[in-house]
């Protein structure tokens, strides 16, 4: 009897129970396998944060300050105005020098400073499609130019309309103001955002009126050229860079979908590159179906990413007590409580 | 030959449930890994733009010209403050198809939740302790929810959905749905004009990219 059913082969118990044991243990695995690779993705993530920190500081030692915010939304980078207030791009297009992307920065360099020449449109088309991978968070989506779908009255009033963007996953530190872009306004006792703030001239840039330095308490709004003199909690209490929230339905889109994803990186100040850590801002995980323009957040689980002005990078817990994540933002209140790093596991 | 015996047999095999049964939890494993990224998604609140929009005109179209006109909307005026936007041809009055087309596209982003900052102003000067609530018009029916906030020293309410109002899943998200409202504002203390709250002339409708929203009253 022994015999004969060995030479059968399998019995049919035998090879059910052998499926069941590789169920079990694929289903053991897989999840352990997905944690180790997210837990990759999320190293890479506090790397390019690492990047971006040291940009900062290196742009710090050459010029004295921190980048600044550029001018608004609809004006691009331009190497022939400098550093400063008075460069209009972001500071993504502001650090590019620092991060070995000299390149990239010089695409708008039309040789006329004072003008917006034709040339300098042609190339701000090159500009805006220029993904970098280190601005992209790979737990999110790959560093690639998007489609451009806004109507004409966000075409960059220094360039062209573009029609592929690229966009960044990562914000700077704009403070803890309540109504994100607008200014606090202490005289007149209101949020507001002035129409003349909104647009330039080029050749009146020298008398220009720009927002007020308290109107925002972070270090990378428009008008303010923050030095580390100015960060008086302490260059590794306050935040510089982190990861923007976003909703996963809208990682890959034409940008008409969400207003805190939609120009090019190279823009100025706006949602899409400068974010808020007020109590109406709170950090939030990646959800669908959950719009938030203001706040910071990232789609990795347990926590996002943020780097001090320091240059150190720590990753916050989305549970963060709300006055302590809104203080860490606010580079002089006094207040020099960090959130409480939580351990990098895989 | 043997497998070809063991296949015959496995149709009326007494392991055939067992087999089943192994491969739906390996399928299980499997499917609930692929979910396991992110927290459940925010519901969108259902909306028929076709419906909502009749029933629009039911409600409004006192006159029973099959259009909406400026004077008819002063009872809507979260309509009114856009006009630009739902007047497509630009004659002064809204027709059915119209209010069916901006319905669907203020409903588009297929988001459940947004945040909304709301100021509210007396007299040139921010008002803190104001009760501010958001009541959605009665033609987007009953799945657009109303949202509360409380202004601040600076008079700004960061505005939310009730937790009885919203599924446990989403307690605890700060933000309103997508749609048009009439805003009312109370105060515990100081006396704010019926205007404003009992007969609100007060509207407000959800914009992309601009989550704040200032309400100026007066009471001289």
């Amino acid at each position: 009897m022994d015999k004969s059913r060995r030479l059968q082969g399998f019995t049919l118990v035998e090879l059910l129970v052998v499926i069941a044991i590789i169920g079990v243990l694929v289903g053991l695995l897989l999840p352990a396998v997905q944690a180790a690779r997210e837990a990759a993705r999320r190293m890479q993530c506090v790397n390019n944060l690492k990047q971006m920190g040291l940009g900062f500081l290196n742009h710090e030692s050459t010029h004295g300050i921190l980048p600044c915010s550029g001018w608004t939304a609809v004006y691009l980078g331009d190497p022939l105005l400098g550093t400063g207030r008075e460069q209009p791009g972001g500071w993504i297009y502001q650090i590019l020098p620092y991060v070995e992307q000299q390149a990239i920065y010089d695409i708008t360099d039309d040789g006329d400073k004072l003008n917006i020449t034709a040339a300098q449109r042609q190339q701000s088309i090159d500009l805006q499609g220029k993904p970098i991978s280190f601005f992209n968070c790979p737990s999110r989506r790959p560093a690639q130019a998007q489609p451009y779908a806004l109507s004409n009255s966000w075409t960059p009033r220094n360039g062209a309309r573009a029609p592929f963007v690229a966009r960044s996953d990562y914000a700077a530190n704009a403070g803890d103001g309540e109504k994100g872009m607008e200014f606090w306004l202490e005289d007149e006792k209101k949020y507001e955002t002035k129409i003349e703030w909104l647009f330039f001239d080029y050749k009146t840039l020298g008398d220009k009126q720009w927002p007020p330095l308290d109107g925002q308490t972070g270090v990378n709004y428009q008008g303010a050229e923050i030095g580390f003199k100015d960060i008086t909690d302490g260059s590794s209490n306050t935040y510089a860079v982190g990861e923007k929230y976003l909703n996963p339905l809208y990682y890959e889109s034409d940008g008409t979908d969400d207003g805190g994803d939609n120009h090019s990186m190279y823009q100025g100040f706006d949602w899409d590159v400068n974010r808020w850590t007020s109590v109406n801002d709170p950090p939030l995980q990646d959800r669908l179906g959950q719009e938030s323009y203001g706040s910071f957040g990232s789609a990795h689980p347990g926590g996002f990413n943020m780097a001090n002005c320091d240059g150190s990078v720590q990753i916050v817990s989305y549970d963060v007590d709300p006055d302590v994540h809104r203080r860490a933002s606010h580079r002089n209140d006094g207040g020099g409580i960090l959130p409480v790093q939580i351990p990098i596991t895989p | 030959m043997k497998f070809v015996a063991l296949t015959m047999n496995f149709k009326n095999c007494a392991f055939r449930r067992v087999f089943l049964q192994v491969s739906l939890v390996v399928a299980c494993f499997m499917y609930l890994e692929g979910c396991s990224r992110g927290p459940a998604a925010v519901q969108v609140p259902d909306v028929d733009p076709a419906d909502a929009s009749q029933q629009a005109m039911e409600l409004y179209d006192t006159d029973h010209d099959g259009a909406l006109s400026d004077k008819e909307l002063v009872s809507c005026p979260g309509i009114q403050r856009h006009m630009q936007l739902y007047d497509k041809d630009g004659n002064g009055s809204l027709s059915l198809e119209e209010v069916e087309e901006q319905i669907r596209q203020l409903l588009s982003s297929r988001v459940g939740v947004t945040s909304l900052r709301v100021d509210v102003r007396m007299n040139g000067r921010p008002l803190p302790g104001a009760q501010v609530k958001i009541v959605p018009e009665k033609y987007l029916g009953e799945n657009v929810k109303t949202a509360y906030g409380t202004t601040n020293p600076r008079g700004t309410a960061a505005m939310d959905i009730r937790d009885e109002d919203s599924p446990a899943s989403e307690h605890g998200l700060r933000g309103v749905h997508y749609g048009t409202y009439k805003v009312e504002v109370t105060h515990p203390e100081i006396s704010i004009p019926e205007k404003y709250n009992t007969q609100t002339t007060l509207g407000y409708e959800t914009e992309k990219g601009n989550p704040n929203f200032v309400v100026e009253l007066k009471n001289r």
